[in-house]
């Protein structure tokens, strides 16, 4: 395997979250790697650890959680073991993040311009790239930004860049809201995007517009992407490969087609299952019963347990290991072992 | 029985059991009153602009559209929990318009709604005894013991076990608390239930549960659905007909295989082809341009011109189309289809 076709390398990544009830171990031990240009897609309900990951991946847990252990490799370097000054300028610059609520991530009193340029301004992106010599004063340098904004919201797909720059967020429609917040994330042409259930809060043809939008950056760019959903669909149609989280361990991880096609892990299988299919014939939809379990004092073995149709007694004995089914397939269950 | 009686039923069976004409709600917007002094008139939005459908006895129709489309205010006219502006409602054959006071509660025991949020539909301060009791109180079961039955046996046929009876809306996660306000819905034996985007918010698994158990209590008590939503994939396994809205109107209306196979309308198609799929199947995605254009004074001809990919001329810009039938209860509003009048 060539090593430097490695973008970002996930080691044992566990979050907690102490709370006076119990300790929640919201991302649990979880690994993977992911290379230039790929894009993998996080499933799993909610609850199921998702925002938390990519949270944990870029430091910005919020307070009482904590991430205790584990090494987050992007370019080579540890994340984890960086000095906070520099974990400000990864943030946004080599990993941008965009979030799931445009309705609350924007700042309502700022105007959407201002909201793409500030990240320019703080990692100085024009100043650099006019160099020091040529720095004709601090208008010159706005003028600049100003000119790079309006060329990121003409490139996100914004109808009037212009007129958008001086609009504020609630005068954009959710799904312009979620470009605006695309090109904020694109702005400092990061390697790797962070895309938390970036059209979930949208109707299908905007959600359609938006991860057209989202593949066409990605590959302009050659960046790579981890796309958080709950939709399988959007998901399968859209990723190189999947993993799928339950109650803060991947369960399943491999190609799309084998994860979704060829599922191997009965909480995939279920969740399949659970979609209804547009098909010729109706397919009789089959939920899993119960639900998510509590997240505090989870049982020794598999969490899944109770609700699985495959359970056998050894399943909440003893802790179950990610087992290898195939080529880049592995699957968290003690039935492949 | 006596022959009249019979006779009178029979008619009822074969009368659509919710019949609406032309339906419109406007909802008037007015301006401050400074925006006033500089000559502002009053905003009218057109949430829905002349919507007439039919829901059969025993059937789910479905209805599908874009958030702001009108769907939400449809299904609570059609409750008359909004007054509407202009148009009929029949409810088994009887107009429910002028209804007030009494005869309106007679309406309401057989038209429930299940809202979507089950977050905000609770009471967080009632127990489910107290939030399912309440309805049973309005159907006049006054005695506490025969009432507690009910409850115990309304929890049990939506799932919830005995033991929930204390809890509070808190205590329930969201698929549980969807449970509760199907119990409560039940309550008044309805005949007719509106479920407004009621499995929206819930994660696939869960939404399976009570996509299930709405269909089981469909077969036990006769009902009738009207099923809101805004996932494609949904609408098509719940329902047996499915009116696709744009705008305030119905643009398009069949059942549901011949609408999935055959769609007419070019809206309904670019809706259809940006449904993300597991099945592996080659398709075409047609994506639409921009978003829906406000209900606020709408544009003149087809609402949906200004994103239309199959656009016939300047007849779109100027001429509104109206639902008209291209034959097997297939009406679509298009000015590609009118030849068929």
């Amino acid at each position: 395997m060539v090593e430097d076709n490695k973008l970002l390398e996930v080691k044992n990544l566990t979050t907690v979250f102490p709370l006076r009830r119990g300790l929640v171990k919201a991302v649990d031990h979880i690994d993977f790697e992911l290379r230039e240009g790929e894009i993998m897609g996080l499933v799993g309900e909610s609850g199921s650890g998702k925002s938390v990951s990519m949270l944990s991946i870029l430091r910005l847990v919020a307070y009482p959680g904590k991430t205790i252990e584990g090494q987050v490799f992007f370019k080579g370097q540890d994340l984890m073991q960086k000095p906070l000054a520099e974990m400000r300028s990864v943030r946004g610059r080599g990993i941008a993040m965009i979030f799931q609520d445009p309705m609350t991530t924007m700042n309502p009193v700022f105007k959407v311009g201002e909201q793409v340029r500030e990240s320019l301004k703080i990692h100085r992106i024009i100043d650099n790239q006019m160099g020091k010599s040529a720095r004709r004063g601090r208008k010159a340098g706005k003028r600049a930004e100003k000119s790079r904004v309006l060329e990121l919201l003409d490139e996100v797909g914004l109808p009037s860049p212009k007129e958008n720059y001086r609009q504020y967020p609630h005068e954009l429609s959710g799904g312009m809201q979620q470009r605006a917040l695309t090109a904020i994330a694109l702005s400092c042409e990061p390697k790797l995007l962070l895309a938390d259930e970036p059209t979930t809060a949208l109707d299908v043809t905007i959600q359609a517009q938006i991860l057209e939008l989202l593949d066409r950056v990605t590959k302009e760019r050659r960046a790579s992407m981890i796309l958080v959903t709950h939709d399988l669909g959007v998901a399968a149609e859209f990723c190189h490969k999947i993993m799928v989280m339950y109650a803060g361990k991947i369960v399943e991880k491999g190609p799309t087609g084998k994860v979704l096609h060829d599922p191997k892990h009965p909480y995939t299988r279920g969740l399949l299952r659970s979609i209804p299919l547009i098909t010729k014939e109706k397919v009789k939809i089959k939920s899993i019963p119960g639900s998510v379990p509590d997240l505090i004092n989870l049982p020794h073995g598999c969490a899944f347990y109770p609700r699985c149709d495959k359970a056998s007694p050894g399943c909440e004995e003893k802790e179950i290991g990610l087992k290898k089914v195939g080529t880049d397939h592995w699957i968290r269950c003690v039935l492949n072992e | 029985m006596s022959s009249e009686v019979k006779a009178k039923t029979e008619k009822q069976a074969k009368l659509p059991l919710v019949k609406i004409e032309g339906i419109k709600k406007h909802f008037i917007m007015s301006p401050s009153l400074l925006a006033r002094a500089f000559g502002n008139r009053d905003i009218i939005l057109k949430a829905v602009d002349g919507v007439s459908l039919e829901i059969k006895k025993d059937e789910t129709l479905g209805l599908v559209g874009e958030s702001g489309c009108g769907k939400t205010t449809l299904g609570r006219v059609i409750l008359k929990l909004y007054e509407p502006t202009e148009g009929k409602i029949f409810f088994k054959g009887e107009a429910i318009n002028q209804l007030t006071g009494d005869a309106l509660m007679q309406f309401r025991h057989k038209a429930q709604i299940i809202f979507q949020n089950p977050y905000a539909s609770l009471n967080p301060r009632k127990t489910v005894r107290n939030i399912i009791s309440v309805p049973l109180k309005n159907r006049g079961l006054m005695n506490p013991i025969e009432r507690e039955e009910e409850v115990l046996a309304l929890l049990k046929a939506v799932g919830l076990s005995e033991r929930h009876i204390n809890s509070y809306p808190h205590q329930f996660s969201g698929g549980q608390r969807q449970r509760i306000s199907i119990a409560r819905a039940l309550a008044m034996r309805p005949k007719f239930i509106v479920a407004d985007e009621s499995v929206s918010s819930l994660d696939v698994s869960i939404q399976a549960q009570i996509i299930n158990l709405l269909e089981k209590l469909q077969e036990e008590y006769r009902l009738t659905y009207l099923f809101i939503t805004h996932d494609l994939s949904v609408i098509f396994y719940v329902s047996d007909r499915v009116a696709v809205m744009y705008l305030g109107k119905i643009v398009e209306i069949a059942e549901t295989m011949e609408l999935f196979e055959n769609p007419l309308h070019p809206y309904t198609r670019a809706l259809l082809s940006a449904i993300p799929t597991v099945a592996s199947q080659e398709k075409k995605r047609i994506i639409l341009k921009g978003t829906v254009p406000t209900p606020i004074d709408s544009t003149k001809g087809c609402g949906f011109h200004t994103r239309c990919f199959m656009k016939k001329g300047k007849i779109c810009e100027t001429d509104e189309p109206v639902l008209a039938s291209t034959g097997g209860g297939h009406c679509v509003c298009c000015h590609l289809f009118q030849s068929y009048v």
